[in-house]
Parts: structure tokens; sequence; C-alpha cells
């Protein structure tokens, strides 16, 4: 369980986040999302002790974590990909963090052979891709076997395979009772993944709630209004199609997009007096939610950048 | 594992002696480490031989006249002998203050200090390890360095012998001040986090103060005084006494060494402590 409380974090005059609160709940994985440079990664380093909040603070298993007796079994974390010496082999940098947790050699063998390093464990990690070095990680951060797992954008650099190696992961180990907490900047990251999500723009939460809550199971929603209802509802009637009656004139749609609606009406020649579509996929919301607290507003097509 | 309960106690349990563990195992698996502990111990090896060749070759070209050093005499050749240490001493500092930057430069330091997130035992396990260790090295390096000069001054009929005054100091000084070194480098290294941030300004402290230090002399009487506990100043006048001008008792220079070793030291932890890492 981590718990924050008021976590603030101002570098001069630029506050990176602000008062933030909320509970990472263990057996479940919990998203982190937020736009490049919304103060995911600060707030994750002012978890872990690496650095010091300006005002607020963060508990841990209900205790500080600089404060941790045996922080290597009670946290393993992921904060960016090249946290090991580059003239290391990975084999080394295991061996080298075990030692620091009285950790059995047994364990380095473990993650080696989890995270598919074991044929590179006596490569240097200079040496590494992207891919790999995301890999060895992981593997540092599953060292100790952790109650609380904070990975930070784990899947840059990732192939389909290793994306989906990290998400049966997470799920994995949430399922054990672990506290999983996953940041990233894409939504579709997180729907496939997270059972809770922490929305956070500009330094601020924008949202805490299950993932459900963002969207009904992620079917589109739209209001119709039309004269003729009983036709209209003869002209959508399909499977996976759910009508509900407002009233007398209006109709919630669960499931077609508005446009399939419309366009059903048309060929039924039924007139509507209104469409407007309810709600809108996780993406939408999510996009909507951080629009106004982006940092970096890209005024046209501008190539998606990987989250830091 | 998955339960604190069924964890033995000790598994995961971070201590000052495990982080020394860690810290030695990525120590000694690290190149350039082993290349800066031989070049080092080279490097004293040559600079001794070398002192001792030119002093014997000099001694035979010229008739002996009263009022030169006699160099027969065991004391002055182990001077001679122990003069270029400061060069060994300067390529393990600079290895101290990789040992501490480096953690910032390549990021390591991330992984360093989840596995202990009590900075203040990492600095203490680096500062322990890179003590010990160059001690060890500099004792080792000035034996080494005795057998390649023992035939060299036996040629020349030069006095050099293991239980002379002068050798002892050469040895046991000589560990004391490369340790002190050391320590000044790995605060360095914690204070700048740039490898060659500290390595300038290490050498710095070793070089150019002191220069600067012996002009102001000339326009300034207290500053001698200041100028004799400079840590090049400390390192000659216990290693050479008789050829250095330092004025100093020895428990004076134990405690410039002391001060040197911790000062540096205390101003780092401070910096580790309040700094995000």
């Amino acid at each position: 369980m981590i718990q924050a409380q008021e976590l603030s974090k101002r570098y001069g005059s630029k506050t990176v986040v602000d008062r933030v609160s909320f509970t990472v709940q263990p057996g479940q994985v919990t998203g982190f999302l937020g736009p490049n440079g919304a103060g995911k990664s600060t707030t994750m380093r002012m978890i872990l002790g690496l650095a010091t909040p300006t005002s607020g603070s963060v508990q841990v298993n209900g205790a500080p974590f600089t404060s941790s007796s045996h922080p290597l079994t009670e946290v393993g974390a992921l904060l960016e990909a090249r946290s090991v010496h580059k003239s290391l082999t990975a084999r080394a940098h295991l061996r080298s963090m075990a030692a620091a947790g009285h950790l059995p050699a047994s364990r380095v063998d473990a993650v080696l052979q989890l995270t598919g390093l074991w044929s590179v464990q006596h490569k240097k990690v200079g040496g590494f891709s992207l891919g790999m070095g995301q890999r060895l990680g992981i593997a540092t951060a599953l060292l100790g076997d952790p109650q609380v797992l904070i990975l930070d954008e784990p899947v840059n650099g990732l192939d389909p395979e290793g994306v989906a190696w990290v998400r049966q992961l997470a799920r994995q180990q949430a399922a054990e009772g672990k506290t999983v907490f996953i940041s990233s900047h894409l939504m579709s990251e997180m729907s496939q993944t997270a059972d809770h999500l922490i929305i956070i723009g500009r330094g601020r939460i924008m949202a805490d709630a299950p993932i459900a809550e963002f969207l009904a199971d992620g079917r589109e929603q739209t209001l119709v209004r039309a004269g003729d209802l009983e036709a209209l509802m003869r002209a959508l009637a399909a499977s996976g199609v759910e009508l509900v009656r407002e009233d007398a004139m209006t109709l919630r749609v669960v499931g077609p997009t508005s446009q399939q609606i419309g366009q059903r009406a048309l060929e039924a020649g039924i007139a509507l007096s209104e469409l407007r579509p309810l709600s809108r996929t996780l993406e939408d919301a999510y996009l909507e939610l951080t629009r106004t607290a982006v940092e970096y507003e890209s005024t046209t097509a501008a190539p998606m950048t990987a989250g830091k | 594992m998955s339960t604190s309960t069924v964890t033995p106690s000790r598994a995961g349990r971070v201590t000052l002696g495990s982080v020394f563990r860690a810290e030695s195992i990525r120590f000694f698996a690290l190149r350039s480490t082993q290349i800066l502990i031989v070049v080092a111990v080279l490097a004293q090896m040559a600079l001794a031989a070398l002192g001792i060749w030119s002093v014997g070759a000099f001694m035979s070209n010229i008739p002996a006249e009263a009022g030169m050093p006699n160099f027969t005499d065991p004391e002055v050749t182990a001077e001679v002998f122990g003069s270029g240490i400061t060069f060994s001493q300067l390529i393990l500092g600079a290895m101290a203050v990789l040992l501490a930057s480096g953690e910032f430069t390549t990021g390591s330091a991330v992984s360093t200090f989840l596995a202990s997130p009590q900075r203040l035992r990492v600095l203490s396990a680096k500062a322990l390890l890179i003590a010990v260790l160059t001690g060890v090295i500099s004792v080792a390096g000035t034996f080494l360095a005795y057998l390649v000069c023992l035939p060299i001054a036996g040629h020349y009929e030069l006095g050099l012998e293991l239980s002379s005054a002068a050798f002892q100091r050469v040895l046991w000084y000589g560990a004391l001040t490369t340790m002190m070194v050391a320590l000044i480098g790995l605060a360095l290294g914690f204070l700048l986090r740039s490898s060659a941030g500290g390595i300038t300004v290490l050498l710095g402290l070793f070089f150019v103060l002191s220069i600067l230090v012996q002009v102001l002399i000339m326009a300034v009487d207290w500053v001698k005084n200041i100028v004799q506990y400079l840590p090049d100043q400390v390192v000659s006048a216990l290693i050479s006494p008789t050829t250095s001008m330092s004025s100093l008792e020895t428990w004076q220079l134990m405690c410039a060494v002391a001060g040197w070793a911790v000062i540096p030291l205390v101003f780092a932890a401070w910096a580790l402590r309040v700094r995000d890492i």
C-alpha cells in the first residue's frame, strides 16, 4: 500500500507536483496516467525517497520508504531503463543488489530467467538495447520479490511480446496480493492492464477511480431523440445493441456509434431530432481530462514522444 | 517469500555490512577500477625506481663533497624512494572520485539508493571500502617498489633498508595519506557528482593551490602557516621530512590528515542527505 498526503514538489518557482493525495491499494494494478511532464516520475521518486517532497508526505506500507530496514523485499522499482553502471554485466549488477539485501544467489538466477536475460547475463549493460535495459530494470525490481512494485513507463522500448509479458506480470503480481503501481502516458496501455486509475495532469490529480467508472464497460453511449421512437427501436435492434427508453421521445443507445445510428435511421426513413454521443472511449475521456493540463500542447500532429 | 512472515528475517535486511559487500562486488567487477589500481602500483614502482636510479647515477658521476646529502645512509635514500608516492596517491584519489561520481553519471545511483534508501549508509560503506582498499594497495605498492629498487640501490651502493625509520615512514605514512587522498576524492565525487569536475578539483588541491599559496607567501606572512596544512604539504612533511620545509610537529600533521579525511566527507554527507538523487 502506498499513501500520499498533500505531496508537493517545487523546483524553484515551478511546481511539478501540487498537493497530491492518493492511496494505492494492494491486490490490484493501479495505473498512474498522465501526459509527459505531468509529474508522474517526480511523484514516484518521492515515494522512493530519491526526491524529498517540498511539503506533504508519502508512506509505503505505513512508513516512509527511507526508514525501511528491508527495502529490497519491501519495494521493487523500475525508474529509468539506464539505472545500471554501463561497464557492469547484468549478472554483476544483480549480484551486487542481492548482496545488499542478503538475498540468495538463487534469486539472481530466478529473475534472469524470468526476464529472458539468462543468455546475456555476462554481457555489459552498456551494450544493451532499450528493451533489454528495460528487462534488466524489471529484473532488478523483482529481485527481492517485493510487496510493492513501482514501474515507471515499463513498456517503453519493449517489443509487442515484451509488452504483453509486462501486462501479464503486473496482473500476476497483483493477483498474489502485491501492490502494483504503473505509470504510463498512454491510456490504451492502461486500459488493458489497470484495475484502478489515477490520472495526473500538471502535477494535480485529475481523477482517481476504478477503471470501470471511467466508462461503462468501454462501450459507446448515444442519446437519440426522435418522433417515432418505436420505429427507431426496431431499426436499431441488433445483437450487442442495448436500448434504454429514457422518456417518450428519448432513447439511450449503448453499443453502436452515433454515425451508425444516424445511418440506420436514414435507411429506415426516421427523422431524428437529436443525436448526441454521451460518453467516449477511455482515450477520449483521458484526453478530455488532461486537455487543459498538458505541459507541451501540440498545435499540429506532432510525433509521439516517449515518456520519461 | 511472498509474505514477510515466511521470509527469514535476514533475507532482505540491508545493513552496513551488506551494502559494503554490494559495493565491493560492483567495484571489483569494473574494469576501470582494476586498470587504475594496476596503474597506481606501477607508477609508484616506476617513480621510486627512477628516483633511486637518478640519485645513484648522479652520485657516481661527481666526487662526494662536504655538505652533500649522504645517500649511502638508508634514512636519506628512503626519502628519495618515497618522494614519488603522491603520483600514485592521486591516481587512487581519482578512482575514489569515480566511485562516487560514477553513481550519478551512469544513473546507477537509483539502484544503489533503492537498495539502501538510508543514504549515509551508502556513503559509509563506500568510505570504508575505499579507505581499506587504498591503504592496502599503498602498502603493497611500497613493498613492490622496494623489490624493484633493491637491485638498483645495490648497484650504486645506496642504502635502502626495510627496517630504517625513513622506510617505515614511507610505508605507513604513505598508506595513511593515501587513504586521506582517497577520502578527499570520494567526498569530491559526492559533492560535485561529476567525474571530470571531481578529479580536476582534486588535482587542483594538490598542485595548483600550493603554488598559488606559495606565491602569496611573498606578500603576506601569515599565509605560511596555512600552506603547511595543505594536503600535498602534509604528505611530503610526513614522508620526506628532511626535504620538506614544514615546521609542524607530527601530532599536528596527524590532525591535518584527520581533518582532510573527515571534513570534506562531512560536507559530502550533508549534501547527500539534502540533495535529491
